[in-house]
């Protein structure tokens, strides 16, 4: 009786594994530098030759980096505490002008929610036109944080959101139909969670090298201003977050932030940021400079308490990287 | 393995992170052997090929066009370096040997050498999916990251790999 084609590919199957099958070699590096010292010499040095630029787009570095475990610490370490920061600048006997930091710091604590809007420029050169433009929007509540990230033409690229009472993190990429959702270790949760306004103080002013801004006219308003520059080594030095974990997905080099202040109700008007960032993962290992004004505040609006904790759609996938460090 | 931890592996080791080529290398390596095996068809030749094929790699990492496809470069690189050392072999073997008849001894032994034969007879895109498949087991998906190529592409090239082995063996006499 002939045999049937099925069998035959099993039984050819068979053959081919016994004959080919080879347990993986494994790949040692210092052998091979030792072979090879010319290009182990160009690996340690981060190769003399200039590296090849290349156009990355943000959402597509951003899908990266939310595929890695890393996210799990660093998106908190570094997204949502500079955020909180922006609602809660620190007090202290500090009197710029008429404007004491106790009073602002009074008047953002009676304030139950917040949404705040502006813009992200991106730049990879020193053109004055930014290589990315993109809107943002922020809420804030007891509940947690959300930042949005839009196109220039209102498509939401990115949907970030932190939910305080679970420290369930989660990130949402409509165009991808992917989600990432994490808890962030205990530990961090509860660092998170007891950010208070004077916790803030203490790691953003304590050092005393905050500064008052001559006063200037935003949005009509003569503004108080105050500054502080490396915001982010004060934040992460204070969370008690890795430098190097955040390090590997934004390496933020010098940096100044102004949070504008309407001398009448004691209350921010407009945050500005600026800084540097070291090549990293965020900007595809090109240096690049942020530059963020939030500059359209709502506050004690009406926020649905679903959002920061948003139903997964069913059509997305999770986005996952296995064996990732 | 997917195209986005390359991505950002090659990223790292251009910024002085040889760790992050060294995991790149850990994971292309067996199967760029197996690439190089089924051009050279001698495991340890192959060894050397892929060694050279990454230390050619590492040397044009910066001119690399998109990190992500790593492992198809890689694999390109790699079948460039066998070819020419099987070039270089050829010039180097005397004709006496290449013409040295097989000793067929006891069928499971004819069955084996025919299927060797097969797969020397194979053009050189067949022989290699077989090799990748059938090395290392890998899945269709490693695979289609290897050769840059879709899971349909792979299928397809393994039936036809396959077909033509069994067809050279029935011509031989061998039944499966």
């Amino acid at each position: 009786m002939p045999m049937k084609p099925k069998d035959d590919i099993d039984r050819l199957d068979e053959l081919l594994a016994r004959r080919l099958h080879r347990e993986p070699t494994a790949f040692d590096l210092e052998q091979w530098s030792r072979e090879h010292p010319a290009e182990a010499r160009l690996l340690r040095s981060g190769f003399a030759e200039p590296v090849c630029e290349q156009r990355i787009s943000l959402e597509r570095i951003w899908r990266c980096i939310m595929r890695s475990t890393y996210a799990k610490y660093a998106g908190i370490g570094v997204v949502l505490l500079v955020a909180l920061s922006f609602l809660f600048p620190g007090r202290h006997g500090l009197v710029p002008e008429s404007v004491a930091w106790a009073d602002v710091q009074k008047a953002v604590e009676d304030i139950h929610t917040a949404r705040v809007t502006g813009t992200r420029s991106c730049f990879f050169s020193n053109d004055e036109t930014p290589t990315y433009k993109l809107g943002v929007e922020k809420l804030f509540s007891h509940s947690g944080y959300v930042d949005r990230t839009y196109t220039e033409d209102g498509r939401l690229i990115i949907e970030f959101t932190y939910h305080l009472p679970t420290g369930t993190m989660t990130v949402l990429f409509p165009a991808y139909k992917k989600y990432y959702r994490t808890q962030v270790p205990p530990e961090v949760g509860e660092r998170i969670r007891q950010v208070t306004p004077m916790k803030l103080f203490e790691w953003l002013f304590a050092s005393g090298d905050y500064s008052k801004l001559d006063p200037r006219e935003v949005q009509g308003i003569q503004a108080v201003g105050f500054e502080v520059p490396d915001l982010v080594e004060r934040l992460t030095g204070g969370m008690q977050v890795s430098r190097k974990l955040v390090d590997f997905f934004l390496s933020l080099g010098p940096s100044r932030t102004c949070m504008w202040v309407n001398p009448q109700t004691r209350l921010p008007i407009q945050v500005e940021f600026e800084g540097k960032v070291n090549p990293c993962l965020v900007t595809g290992y090109r240096e690049m400079t942020l530059r963020e004004i939030d500059d359209r505040w709502e506050r004690d609006v009406e926020l649905d308490g679903g959002q920061f904790l948003p139903p997964i759609p069913e059509d997305y996938q999770e986005l996952v990287l296995p064996g990732a460090p | 393995m997917t195209s986005a931890e390359d991505h950002i592996l090659v990223q790292r080791a251009l910024q002085a992170d040889p760790e992050s080529f060294s995991l790149l290398c850990g994971r292309y390596y067996p199967c760029l052997v197996a690439v190089a095996d089924s051009i050279l068809l001698d495991h340890h030749l192959a060894e050397d090929a892929a060694q050279e094929a990454l230390a050619y790699a590492c040397r044009q990492l910066p001119k690399l066009k998109e990190p992500a496809r790593f492992g198809p470069w890689a694999a390109a690189i790699c079948r460039n370096v066998a070819r020419d050392m099987r070039r270089q072999r050829r010039r180097q073997r005397t004709p006496a040997a290449d013409c040295e008849p097989q000793t067929l001894d006891g069928r499971e032994d004819d069955r084996d050498e025919v299927l060797a034969e097969a797969l020397r007879h194979l053009p050189d895109r067949l022989r290699e999916v077989i090799f990748l498949r059938f090395y290392n087991e890998l899945s269709y998906q490693q695979m289609a990251q290897v050769l840059g190529a879709t899971e349909q592409m792979i299928d397809g090239r393994l039936r036809r790999a396959k077909k033509r082995i069994a067809a050279y063996m029935r011509r031989k006499g061998i039944e499966l």
